[in-house]
């Protein structure tokens, strides 16, 4: 495989959880063989959408190195990051790829004010040499973000909003510099306007610091916004994968027209008219034979229900559906 | 006929640190009537007090939670009762049956060990009538056939079903007495789109059966503009604006609903949107006068020393904005 340039490639990667006991227990195919690669020279904010349960958050504690996969490879810069061993080489990584999460309370310990906490990550990451300078670097992030070490200084966490606190994870996420910034479901507990400014924030970063993002999110209207390319999953698989445009405005993969057409429209002339079908056992969904979406899809085939379809490369994107084929 | 009214609230978390009493004004002189048979969206930003002030209107103060003053009343169709003035055992009745609280993040509440219709039957024999225990199991049954749910639900555990599904089982759960008002605090944030449709859709299916009342808390805009009759936008512990939803979406008046309704992006537009300027206030030492005056572009004089009172300018449309009024609030 051809790794060069290539900042992040993910290949063949599987995730399975056992739940219910070891010995009783059912398999859970969490994320199933998926593949995608972002390019290095190229900086680009990625989303990733889909179903709730889906694999995204499992798909995301597998880059990040949280959690192992049960299969499969990811490389990062060339280098296959399930295979680092020694401390410094992990410490390397950490530096390079960076967290953010959905809550930011939990990022941050709260018996701890904010501003040591951010000097002894900065400490702590070999990012700095003392405290004079990671006082430095810890105002040159903040500004990032458009706040400052005065605005922050001996606050603890919870006396500071959502979207502040939010605004500093992601100047902690900064201080090493990051190549790549993985944020799970970063803006799903704030409201519009910190929405809006903690999206712009990673346009920024894309744009002026060259950093790429992953972007979990259901937020498909910020999804829009930002990204430059999409991948809708559902039940471990990736089902379409393309340019952001292409995918949101003129969707493929009947999730994904799914998906797109229930996002709710903040105007009351524009509510939803029909009723909604939803599935009722999702652990037997991820267990079935064939499309994941056969049960639910309406242009389902007999096929359908049999064959899992392949991944096809229909107006440039990845489909996986046998419609296409 | 006004089911719900919330009179003057002040509820404040006290905390001492360092030996210094410090308290953050959550709810600050709140005011509120809310009619039978509606539903009703509380809307704001992060952190301006909207879990508190649900939290307030179901009873459920603790520490350091405390309240300040105001009154909580419940129209109980013979006469009004208060949730601050019940004992614990009476409160305890009208819990599940007159008024239903889904707290925030709730589908992590149901008991992993045990079976769905299990826990249908605990509430119904903790908060049920003498005839409702004697027939839980029907009762059980016939409630989620009329939500549309599938039976085979009530025999599994809560991990074998998905987040959604979970979620919707929590509002069944949660109307199972068929409660008078459902109080119900960001149900859908984060599900997907789907799936939050399919709970929003169950919502109102339980309030068209039923014909009680709905209040919703989420900052998401979207779902108050295809659920809420009527929203009220709050901003730093006070409601700033309460109208129909429609005039809240097409002719916003204060000046942060302005921001609110304009921060929206849309799928298909890729056009520079603008957060509201500033930072959110503290509520530990809020601003004085309007507590939007800092980040407000229309600020006046008058702004900065008199907290606007919540006043009604149009039928049914009422703002608190010395734009539109010149009512003072007492402090
Ligand atoms: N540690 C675990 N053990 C067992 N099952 C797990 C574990 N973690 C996740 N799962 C299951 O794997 C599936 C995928 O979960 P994941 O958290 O990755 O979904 P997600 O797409 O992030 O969902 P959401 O949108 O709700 O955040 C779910 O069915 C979940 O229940
Ligand atoms: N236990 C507590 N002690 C001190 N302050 C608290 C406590 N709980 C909440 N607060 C503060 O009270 C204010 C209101 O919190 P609340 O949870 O009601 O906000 P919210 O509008 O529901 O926010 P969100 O949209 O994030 O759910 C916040 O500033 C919060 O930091
Ligand atoms: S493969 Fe068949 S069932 Fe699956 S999405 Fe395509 S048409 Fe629908
Ligand atoms: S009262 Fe004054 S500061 Fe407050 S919203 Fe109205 S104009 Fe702005
Ligand atoms: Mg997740
Ligand atoms: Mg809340």
């Amino acid at each position: 495989m051809k790794n060069n340039n290539k900042l992040l490639v993910v290949s063949d990667l599987t995730k399975v959880f056992i739940i219910g006991g070891r010995f009783l227990g059912v398999k859970l195919v969490a994320v199933n063989r998926e593949s995608f690669d972002m390019e290095e020279e190229k900086p680009e904010i990625f989303t990733i959408a889909g179903e709730s349960g889906c694999g995204k958050t499992t798909l995301a504690r597998m880059i990040l190195g949280i959690i192992e996969p049960t299969s499969g490879k990811i490389f990062y810069k060339g280098k296959d990051i399930t295979k680092i061993q020694s401390k410094e080489d992990r410490l390397d990584f950490m530096r390079e790829v960076q967290p953010i999460f959905q809550n930011p309370f939990e990022t941050f310990n709260p018996l701890k004010r904010v501003e040591s906490y951010l000097i002894e990550t900065a400490i702590n990451f070999g990012a700095v040499k003392n405290r004079s300078e990671a006082f430095d670097r810890i105002e040159e992030v903040l500004q990032l973000v458009g706040l400052s070490i005065k605005e922050v200084e001996k606050r603890y966490p919870h006396e500071l909003s959502g979207g502040q606190l939010q605004r500093v994870s992601i100047a902690r996420a900064l201080i090493t510099n990051p190549s790549l910034l993985v944020a799970d479901e970063p803006v799903s507990m704030v409201d519009a306007s910190i929405k809006m400014s903690v999206v712009n924030l990673f346009k920024d970063l894309k744009e002026k610091y060259g950093v790429s993002v992953i972007y979990i999110t259901h937020d498909l209207a910020t999804a829009y916004y930002i990204s430059d390319r999409i991948a809708i999953m559902y039940r471990g698989n990736i089902v379409e994968l393309g340019p952001v445009e292409k995918v949101m405005l003129n969707p493929l993969h009947p999730y994904t027209k799914l998906l797109i057409e229930a996002v709710p429209e903040p105007d009351p002339d524009l509510k939803w008219k029909e009723e909604i079908k939803l599935s009722a056992m999702e652990a037997k969904e991820f267990a079935k034979l064939g499309c994941k979406f056969s049960e639910r899809c309406l242009e389902a085939k007999e096929r359908c229900h049999e064959i899992t379809p392949e991944k096809i490369f229909v107006d440039d994107r990845w489909v996986m559906c046998h419609k296409y084929k | 006929m006004s089911i719900l009214k919330v009179e003057n609230l002040k509820a404040y978390y006290i905390a001492t640190l360092y030996g210094i009493k410090r308290s953050v004004r959550a709810v600050d002189n709140v005011s509120l009537d809310i009619e039978e048979n509606e539903i009703f969206g509380i809307a704001g930003e992060s952190g301006c007090g909207k879990s508190t002030l649900l939290k307030v209107i179901v009873g459920l103060i603790k520490p350091p939670l405390s309240l300040i003053g105001g009154m909580v009343l419940y129209n109980s169709g013979k006469d009004y009762i208060s949730p601050f003035l019940l004992s614990l055992e009476e409160f305890n009745k009208i819990r599940w049956s007159f008024i239903s609280y889904i707290p925030q993040g709730s589908m992590n509440v149901l008991n992993p060990t045990r079976k769905i219709n299990r826990t249908f039957w605990d509430v119904i024999k903790t908060h049920g009538s003498e005839e409702e225990k004697k027939n839980l199991k029907t009762i059980t049954e016939e409630h989620i056939k009329a939500l549309g749910l599938p039976l085979e639900v009530l025999n599994s555990y809560p991990h074998q079903l998905s987040g959604g599904m979970r979620q919707r089982v929590t509002m069944a759960l949660a109307t199972i007495l068929k409660p008078k008002i459902i109080v119900a605090d960001e149900p859908t944030t984060a599900l997907d789109v789907v799936v939050q449709r399919g709970v929003l859709q169950l919502l109102e299916r339980i309030q068209e059966i039923y014909q009680n009342t709905l209040i919703i808390v989420t900052h998401d805009m979207a779902v108050h503009a295809n659920i809420a009759h009527r929203i009220a936008i709050m901003y730093a512990g006070k409601i700033v604006e309460v109208g129909k939803t429609r005039d809240i979406f097409k002719n916003p008046k204060h000046p942060y609903t302005k921001y609110l309704i304009n921060s929206l992006p849309k799928i298909g537009d890729k056009s520079i949107r603008e957060s509201a300027p500033g930072a959110p206030p503290s509520l530990l030492n809020p601003p004085s006068g309007c507590r939007f005056h800092p980040r407000c572009p229309k600020v006046m004089d008058i702004c900065k020393l008199e907290v606007p009172k919540l006043a009604e300018i149009d039928s049914g449309h009422s703002v608190a904005c010395f734009l539109f009024t010149k009512e003072v609030e007492e402090v």
